[in-house]
C-alpha cells in the first residue's frame, strides 16, 4: 500500500508518455508534478539564464540561489530541465519540433502578452494534431488582457477569500501559490482523462482557470446556498460554522488546538472529559456558534501533548493545531512508517541540465547540423 | 447538439464513499464521462445529505447537490449477506471502487481488498484517508477542518504574530477529491495494460501539503520554520474602497509598481526613495501597504477601476456568489447550469468541464 501524494509506484500509469511543460511558477509545474508522479517523463521548458520564477522564491534551504528554491524544488523534482526563450521567433522551429514527439503539453505562459502567439491552440494543434494541450492561467484565455492576471485576481473572483479573515476585518489571500496548486491538480485530472483514450485519439484542449478551478473545487457551495438561502459568505476568524457545523481553533496552555462540535458522540465525551475536571457542561456553543467560555477555560489549562492523549483515548473531538513545522517534526520524531510529507519525490533539476540530451539531436532534426546549439546559446536562445 | 463522447466513456466507477471527499472525486469523474454506481445504505445515508435548518424551511446540505448529481444510485446494505452478493455484481462489470471507511472497515463488512480482487482481478482499489502519517496521529477520527487545524494550515492563514484562522470551507477534502480522481483514471489505465488492479491511498492531510507546501515546508525542508504570508515587496493584496467593497490588487513588477505610484499618488510617491525598488519595497512592506489601502479608502470601486485600468495594473473586486452566477468569467465558459430538485426547485451547479475538453473535430 502506498500512501498518495506522491503515488508511488503501484500508480505508475503513464510510462513511455512524453509531457511538455512549458510553465512558471505553481499552476503548469503542480499540473506536471501529478503526471510525473505517475510515470510520464516530463520535460520542463525554463527561460535561459533565470530560469522558472520559482527559482527565486524562497522560502530557501540554505543560501537563496537558483537551485536552493524550497518552492521550486518541491513542484519540479523529477522532471527534466531543458532551456529555451519561447518569446524569441527562433524558437518556434525547435518548440514545435519537440511538440512533435511530446503527447501533453501543459502551459501557463500563453495568457502574456508577449508569449499569447507562439503557444496559441491551432499553432500547437498544428505541430501536433494528436496532442493534449493543456493552457492554465489565472483568469482563462479569453478574459480581457488590459492588465497582467494575478493569482489574487482569480481568488477576488472565485470568492475564495470571503470566508478567510477575522470579524469584521478584509477577505485574506490564500497562502502564496495555493491558487496555482489547486487549478494544476485540477487541471492533471482532466489531462488524465484526455491521456485515457489512448494512442491516436484526436487532439484535447483544455483551457484551464484559476478562478474556475477554485470555484469548481472550494466555493461551489456558496452559490447553492446563495440561490436556495440567500445566504452569503461570511469571516468568522478561527471558527467554522458551516451548514449548522461548528468548529473552531482557540488558545490552550501551550499554543492552540481544534475543538469540533460536530458529532455528538464527541460532544458527550468532551463533556465526560471536561466534567472530570469539574467544568460546567450545560452549553459547549455560545450564542454566535463558537466555543462557550466553560470549554475555553477548560482548553487553557491543557497543553497539547494532553489534548491529543485525550483525543485518543476518549474520542473527543479536539486535536492540537500545529505549525506546518511541528506538524512534520511530530512526524519525524514518532519514525513514522509513512512517507514524509512531500510533493514530489526525484532530484531536483538544475537549470538546464538535460539541455545535452535534447538539444543537438533536435537542431540536427531542424537545421541539420547539431552544432548551431553552441550558437543558439551565445545567442540566449537556449 | 450531437451526442458528444467524452474523455472517459467506458470507465465504471463504484463509490463507496460518505461525506465531501469521495463525492468530489466521483462527480469530476461522472462529468468526463465516466459511470458512477454510488452504494449507499438506506439504513445508513451518506451524511452529506444531512437535512439542515435554512431561513426558507429545510434543505440537504447545500454542497449536497452538486456532489450527487449524475451518478446512479444504489440502495444496497453491506452488512447483510444480499447487499454483498449485490457488490458483487457491480464489482465484475467495474474498473475502480473508491471508498473512505476507516480503516480495517471494507474487512470486516466481507468486502476488503482480497475479496475485491478475487471478485474482480483487474478491479483498482482507491482509498481515501483523513490522516496518512504512519504515527499514532492517523486513529484520530477527523474532519476537514479538524485536519486543516493540526497540519498547519490555520496556523499559515493567520496574520503575522496573530492568531490562526480558519478556511471556512471543507478545503482538503476537496482537494483530497482531486488527487483521488487522478487515482481512479491512472488505476484504471494501468489495469487496462497490465491486467491487475492496484490500491492506492489518498491522504487529505497530504493534499492539504500540496496546496500549502510554500506556507507549510516541504519533504527537504519540513523543519524550516516557513513565516507566514507578510505584506510583499509590491502592493498585492485586498483593500476596501469607499463603495464598502473589497478588490484585490497586485502590481507585479516595476514598470507595473510605477504605473500605479504615478495614478495613485503623482511625481511625489514614484519618487519616493522608500519604495524606490522591488528589494525596498520589501523593507518598507508596512508603509507602502498602508499607503495603498489610505488611497483605495477613498475611491469607489469604478473610479478605481478606471485609474488602475489606464495604469494597466490588475484589479478584480471580491465578487460575491449573485455576481459569479453572471459573470463572463463563468458563465460564458459553459461552467455554471441550472438544474432542478422537487424539494428546492431551480440551483445552479458547476461543471467540470476544463474549458470545454471535448474532442476537436
Amino acid at each position: 500500500m502506498v500512501a498518495a501524494p506522491p503515488f508511488g509506484d503501484d500508480a505508475r500509469s503513464l510510462d513511455g508518455v512524453l509531457v511538455v511543460e512549458v510553465g512558471e511558477l505553481a499552476s503548469a509545474p503542480a499540473c506536471t508534478m501529478v503526471l510525473q508522479s505517475l510515470g510520464a517523463r516530463v520535460i520542463k521548458v525554463e527561460q535561459p539564464r533565470a530560469g522558472d520564477l520559482a527559482r527565486a522564491t524562497g522560502p530557501f534551504r540554505g543560501f537563496p540561489d537558483q537551485d536552493n528554491s524550497v518552492v521550486f524544488a518541491a513542484l519540479n523534482r523529477g522532471k527534466h530541465s531543458v532551456t529555451l526563450d519561447v518569446s524569441m521567433p527562433s524558437s518556434t522551429p525547435l518548440l514545435g519540433a519537440l511538440l512533435a514527439r511530446a503527447d501533453v503539453l501543459v502551459e501557463n505562459v500563453a495568457h502574456h502578452a508577449s508569449a499569447g502567439t507562439r503557444l496559441d491552440t491551432a499553432w500547437c494543434l498544428e505541430q501536433n494534431p494528436d496532442l493534449v494541450l493543456c493552457h492554465l492561467s489565472p483568469l482563462g484565455l479569453a478574459a480581457d488582457r488590459s492588465g497582467p492576471q494575478t493569482e489574487l485576481q482569480a481568488m477576488a473572483a472565485s470568492g475564495v477569500s470571503a470566508t478567510i479573515g477575522v470579524f469584521g476585518g478584509g477577505p485574506r489571500p490564500l497562502p502564496a501559490f495555493a491558487s496555482g496548486i489547486n487549478a494544476g491538480l485540477y487541471a492533471a485530472v482532466g489531462v488524465l482523462a484526455g491521456l485515457a483514450g489512448g494512442p491516436g485519439s484526436s487532439a484535447q484542449v483544455l483551457d484551464v482557470s484559476e478562478a474556475e478551478a477554485l470555484l469548481a473545487v472550494h466555493t461551489v457551495s456558496d452559490l447553492i446556498d446563495w440561490v436556495l438561502d440567500q445566504r452569503l459568505p461570511e469571516r468568522t476568524g478561527a471558527r467554522q460554522t458551516r451548514d449548522g457545523f461548528s468548529s473552531e481553533t482557540a488558545a490552550c496552555a501551550d499554543g492552540f488546538a481544534h475543538v469540533s462540535l460536530v458529532i455528538d458522540q464527541q460532544r458527550e465525551n468532551l463533556r465526560r472529559a471536561m466534567a472530570t475536571d469539574g467544568y460546567e457542561t450545560d452549553d459547549l456553543q455560545d450564542a454566535e456558534g463558537g466555543i462557550s467560555t466553560p470549554v475555553r477555560e477548560w482548553l487553557i489549562t491543557k497543553t497539547k501533548d494532553t489534548l491529543l492523549s485525550l483525543e485518543l483515548e476518549q474520542d473527543i473531538g479536539v486535536v492540537p493545531a500545529l505549525t506546518g513545522a511541528e506538524f512534520s517534526g511530530w512526524i519525524a520524531a514518532a519514525d513514522a512508517s509513512g512517507p514524509p510529507m512531500g510533493l514530489s519525490v526525484g532530484r531536483v533539476p538544475t537549470l538546464g541540465e538535460h539541455n545535452d540530451e535534447l538539444w543537438p539531436d533536435l537542431f540536427e532534426l531542424v537545421y541539420g547540423d547539431a552544432r548551431l546549439s553552441a550558437a543558439a546559446y551565445e545567442q540566449g536562445l537556449i | 447538439m450531437a451526442t458528444e463522447s467524452l474523455p472517459l466513456d467506458g470507465l465504471t466507477v463504484i463509490d463507496l464513499s460518505h461525506y465531501l471527499a469521495g463525492s468530489m472525486a466521483t462527480v469530476l469523474l461522472a462529468d468526463l464521462g465516466a459511470r458512477v454506481i454510488k452504494v449507499e445504505s438506506a439504513r445508513r445515508p451518506d451524511g452529506i445529505r444531512r437535512i439542515i435548518p435554512r431561513t426558507q424551511g429545510t434543505m440537504q446540505r447545500p454542497i449536497s447537490y452538486q456532489l450527487l448529481r449524475d451518478k446512479e444510485l444504489i440502495d444496497l446494505d453491506l452488512k447483510s449477506e444480499a447487499g454483498r452478493d449485490a457488490l458483487a455484481v457491480l464489482v465484475r462489470e467495474a474498473h475502480v471502487v473508491l471508498e473512505n471507511f476507516s480503516p480495517g472497515t471494507l474487512e470486516r463488512l466481507g468486502v476488503g481488498l482480497g475479496w475485491l480482487q478475487r471478485t474482480n482481478p483487474a478491479v483498482s482499489l482507491v482509498s481515501i484517508r483523513a490522516l496518512t502519517t504512519g504515527t499514532d496521529l492517523d486513529r484520530v477520527k477527523a474532519g476537514a477542518p479538524s485536519i486543516q487545524a493540526m497540519t498547519g494550515v490555520d496556523d499559515a492563514l493567520g496574520l503575522v504574530d496573530g492568531e490562526p484562522l480558519a478556511l471556512g470551507r471543507p478545503t482538503g477534502d476537496m482537494v483530497a477529491g482531486l488527487n483521488a480522481a487522478a487515482a481512479c483514471i491512472s488505476a484504471w489505465r494501468r489495469a487496462a495494460k497490465q491486467g491487475a488492479g492496484a490500491h492506492l491511498t489518498v491522504g487529505i492531510d497530504r493534499s492539504l501539503w500540496q496546496l500549502f507546501f510554500a506556507a507549510l515546508g516541504d519533504a527537504d525542508a519540513a523543519a524550516a520554520a516557513v513565516p507566514r504570508t507578510a505584506e510583499r515587496g509590491v502592493p498585492s493584496g485586498f483593500y476596501g474602497t469607499a463603495d464598502g467593497i473589497w478588490i484585490a490588487l497586485s502590481c507585479i513588477d516595476d514598470a507595473g509598481w510605477l504605473a500605479f505610484a504615478e495614478a495613485v499618488g503623482g511625481a511625489g510617491l514614484r519618487a519616493d526613495p522608500r519604495f524606490a525598488d522591488g528589494f525596498l519595497r520589501t523593507v518598507n512592506a508596512v508603509a507602502l501597504a498602508q499607503t495603498v489601502a489610505e488611497w483605495c479608502a477613498d475611491q469607489s470601486v469604478d473610479e478605481l477601476r478606471t485609474a488602475l485600468s489606464v495604469a494597466g495594473v490588475s484589479c478584480q473586486p471580491l465578487l460575491a456568489p449573485a455576481e459569479q452566477l453572471t459573470s463572463n468569467l463563468f458563465a460564458s465558459r459553459g461552467s455554471i447550469e441550472w438544474r432542478s430538485d422537487e424539494l428546492v426547485g431551480e440551483h445552479p451547479v458547476v461543471l467540470h468541464r476544463f474549458g470545454r475538453l471535448s474532442s476537436e473535430s
